[in-house]
């Protein structure tokens, strides 16, 4: 994954520890943490990583190891990391530590075979909640680094801010793409909306920068005109769909800097990029997810967009068993997506065929959540951008904001995320079930009209 | 509850029992970059101003959103 790399080069700078790494000294700490990690045969390392050295240098050295490594998030809720090791019972668990050394915990693991294919699990993030994992190869992973390197034109010159965890896909990709292009990678843990995080955004001489749709909307309520510093070619856009409104203003700005926005779309799924906008078909092919990536191919059936390509999973995890399961989907991937394509191969997203949604990039199942506000009492849940709103029979205001704050917490997203109404009675169709299109009209997105609103 | 100690606990979904003359960024579980914007939507919509592109970045703590309204001239008393 990181072959391109040159000895001295700098790999990955720690721009809140303020240290670097080359690709010798990054190469050399991913051997470190290997040989902590010896094992007679492949195992699982759970890697719970921050955007810092030592959580780089513990997912590359698990993998250097031969094992199968599943990226999550450090900053985890501690019940949630519990169920998962409960599990997957991992034979290491992995956490970051200072220094660009992670701490690695050696755990009693059942005797099981892993498959020689596994090399990386990742969260799907409908699944937020539940120990679902998808399963990629090394394939899957080093095919999707390149095909993005390639459509992107990535080389040794470029330097990418990765702020989007590590544990998320699309973090996830940042890095590698990046790693597998030679280039350097500046890890941040640092969010927009503190001046901290532009400060070293223009410190590190960062070319590009990797934001969901929620970015875009704080970047331009902080004012990126400004704050973008001009060695900032690239802005890189996914994780759900970004308002026309926005994809046009942002093309428009990059454009005049002779820079470029690209927006772009996956599924943890895909390892995780399927298609993407080249710049120069803004702003014409504004509102589309874009065309396949390079090695990819897009179709719709019945309805349904489905993905062929190199970079589809072998297929979903749910416990320790599964790891010896191989190839399931033969690189065919029903994305859930219902979409388009126009004349041009460019794929338009119209809906899901499951109830889900995109929640600051991550995605929710409705249902999920739904079972969960039942376990309380009649409750139906419907979703916009930004915002899931459940309609309940139970509760008063207190105990309702109460209830999101949990639910918040169990998916790892911010309060603002769950709106909690309290119903008297549940809309029914005459079958008995919830009547979704009759409940409340909840107004848009997540965020209250403000003087300039944010638009969705 | 004072009208600005109303909106940061509309905006981060604070206790009533906060104590609000502590609260910093990043030092509370509840105030992340998507609280955030939404704190400044609520104190924005509560004492009808518009924070400016560096105000939204500076306000980091309760008692710089007070001296920010101060500095309009508004009152954060009922």
């Amino acid at each position: 994954m990181i072959d391109a790399g040159r000895g001295a080069d700098l790999a990955l700078i720690d721009a809140d520890a303020s240290q670097r790494w080359t690709y010798d000294e990054l190469r050399s700490a991913a051997r470190e943490v290997a040989g902590a990690l010896a094992l007679p045969a492949k195992g699982l390392v759970f890697v719970f990583a921050r955007n810092d050295l030592s959580s780089v240098a513990a997912y590359l050295g698990a993998v250097e190891a031969g094992h199968a490594a599943a990226l999550l998030d450090a900053g985890a809720q501690a019940p949630l990391k519990s169920a998962l090791v409960e599990a997957y019972r991992p034979d290491f668990v992995v956490e970051p530590g200072i220094g660009g050394r992670p701490a690695v915990r050696r755990r009693d693991a059942p005797a099981r075979r892993v498959h020689p294919d596994l090399e990386i699990l990742l969260a799907t993030s409908g699944t937020t909640g539940s120990p679902k994992l998808a399963r990629l190869s090394r394939r899957n992973v080093e095919s999707n680094a390149r095909a993005i390197g390639q459509y992107l034109g990535l080389d040794a010159s470029e330097r990418a801010c990765a702020s989007l965890p590590l544990h998320y896909s699309f973090g996830m990709s940042v890095l590698n793409s990046h790693l597998a292009a030679g280039a350097c990678v500046v890890l941040t843990g640092e969010a927009m909306t503190r001046p901290a995080f532009w400060e070293k955004l223009s410190a590190h001489r960062c070319t590009s920068l990797a934001g969901v749709p929620y970015s875009f909307e704080i970047m331009r309520r902080v004012g990126y005109e400004k704050l973008l510093p001009p060695s900032v070619r690239t802005l890189l856009q996914a994780g759900g769909k970004m308002s026309e409104a926005l994809v046009l203003e942002f093309d428009r700005f990059m454009k005049a800097r002779d820079g470029r926005l690209f927006v772009m779309y996956g599924q943890t799924e895909a390892s995780p990029r399927i298609a993407y906008v080249p710049p120069e078909r803004l702003p014409q092919k504004a509102g589309s997810a874009g065309v396949a990536i390079p090695g990819g191919s897009l179709s719709v059936e019945d309805g349904e967009v489905v993905y062929r390509g190199p970079n589809v999973m072998l297929g979903y995890a749910e416990s320790s068993a599964d790891l010896l399961r191989g190839d399931e989907l033969g690189g065919v991937l029903r994305t859930g997506d219902l979409g388009r394509l126009d004349a041009d191969g460019f794929l338009y997203i119209t809906g899901r065929r499951k109830r889900f949604s995109k929640v600051y990039g991550l995605r929710l199942a409705l249902d999920d959540v739904e079972v969960r506000l039942r376990e309380r009492g009649p409750a139906a849940v419907v979703g916009g951008d930004d915002r899931i709103t459940g309609f309940c029979e139970f509760g008063d205001e207190p105990s309702l904001k109460a209830l999101a704050r949990e639910l918040a917490a169990l998916y790892g997203v911010n309060a603002a995320a769950f709106d909690l109404r309290r119903v008297d009675a549940l809309p029914l169709k005459s079958n008995g079930k919830i009547d979704y299109d009759r409940l409340p009209k909840t107004h848009g997105p997540g965020r209250d009209p403000s003087p300039a609103p944010l638009q969705p | 509850m004072n009208r600005l100690e109303r909106a940061f606990a509309e905006a981060l979904g604070l206790p009533a029992k906060t104590d609000f003359a502590a609260l910093e960024y990043s030092r509370n579980d509840y105030w992340d970059s998507v609280a955030h914007m939404r704190l400044v939507a609520e104190i924005e919509k509560t004492f009808g101003v518009r924070f400016d592109y560096e105000e939204v970045l500076a306000l980091s703590s309760y008692s710089k959103a007070a001296e920010m309204l101060k500095k309009r001239g508004l009152s954060v008393d009922d």
